[in-house]
């Protein structure tokens, strides 16, 4: 798979990374996930805090599995993300994200997550449905409210889209 | 289909800790584990699916932490071919050593074996030169 750009790993900040700081969008929130994570116990959502992580929030996306383990419910998504959906997402499950979509891209592993229990990164191309070709690289992480049984997925994704000639 | 996880070493156990798509993510993730002294030991299993013979295959990519450094000691590389020539040639104050004894032994069977020769030669002569005046004698 290419490598996403710089500009790309941003979307909808519009604001430079102070310098040093990693660049790509799924190993920034792997290590936020990680800093909520003590002990190999699983972080809860409780921890999240989006003021602290401006510069991706807008590109995460929470999932609810309470309930829902077989086909979780989209809790919260951020505004850059929900750009590439033509539906609004909120209360909906991830059965109906549409194909061809970085939505669809991004939830298509969830269950690996919730079966393993760890984070799992995956990233690859696909065709947008006006045939335009798109790179993407997305993340899921599990959360849980007592630190063992996964209750929900904390998730980011973002793409470009590559003219091909 | 390929996979790269990373595995930790904690409680006395490995232990899968994420798993990426992409070789560079996952050993780049692996480093900075390992430089954060957070695990014993930290490593990058690569894992290919195939689909034909439904077979995994798995190889370590990548190798960080004192559990792993601790194995290799344990188990380290088997020993490289010596290289040609004698011991004092391949350097070493032990070589060196081995050398020496070596050239010391050579040089006192050569001496042994030009004092036998001379020994047969002298005899030989002697044997020659006794049936030639013998008969004189006799």
């Amino acid at each position: 798979m290419d490598s996403l750009t710089d500009a790309t790993e941003r979307p909808g900040t519009g604001e430079e990374l102070p310098k040093g700081m990693e660049r790509r969008l799924v190993l920034r929130l792997l290590s936020y996930w990680r800093g909520l994570s003590e002990d190999g116990v699983l972080p809860s959502f409780a921890a999240i805090d989006p003021s602290a992580m401006k510069d991706m929030w807008e590109s995460c996306f929470v999932l609810d599995a309470v309930g829902h383990e077989a086909d979780p419910v989209f809790r919260t998504v951020g505004a850059a993300f929900a750009e590439h959906s033509p539906i609004d997402l909120i209360d909906r499950r991830v059965s109906e994200a549409r194909a061809n979509t970085l939505v669809h891209a991004s939830v298509s592993y969830i269950h690996e997550v919730i079966c393993k229990g760890v984070p799992i990164s995956r990233g690859g191309e696909f065709y947008k449905a006006d045939g335009v070709k798109v790179l993407y690289r997305s993340i899921v992480l599990p959360m849980s409210d007592d630190g063992e049984t996964i209750s929900g997925l904390l998730c980011a994704a973002n793409c470009r889209e590559v003219t091909e000639g | 289909m390929r996979a790269f996880e990373i595995h930790t070493f904690t409680g006395g156990k490995w232990k899968i800790d994420s798993v990426f798509d992409d070789r560079e993510l996952a050993v780049f993730e692996a480093q900075r584990i390992d430089e954060s002294s957070r695990y014993a030991g930290v490593r990058v299993v690569e894992e290919n699916f195939d689909e034909d013979t439904q077979k995994t295959t798995a190889k370590t990519i990548f190798r960080g932490g004192r559990v792993e450094n601790d194995a290799n000691r344990r188990h380290p590389l088997p020993p490289k071919k010596r290289a040609p020539g004698t011991a004092a040639q391949r350097g070493g104050a032990a070589g060196r050593a081995r050398g020496a004894k070596h050239a010391r032994k050579s040089e006192k069977s050569n001496t042994a074996l030009v004092i036998m020769l001379t020994v047969i030669l002298v005899g030989g002569l002697a044997a020659l030169a006794a049936l030639h005046f013998l008969p004189r004698f006799v």
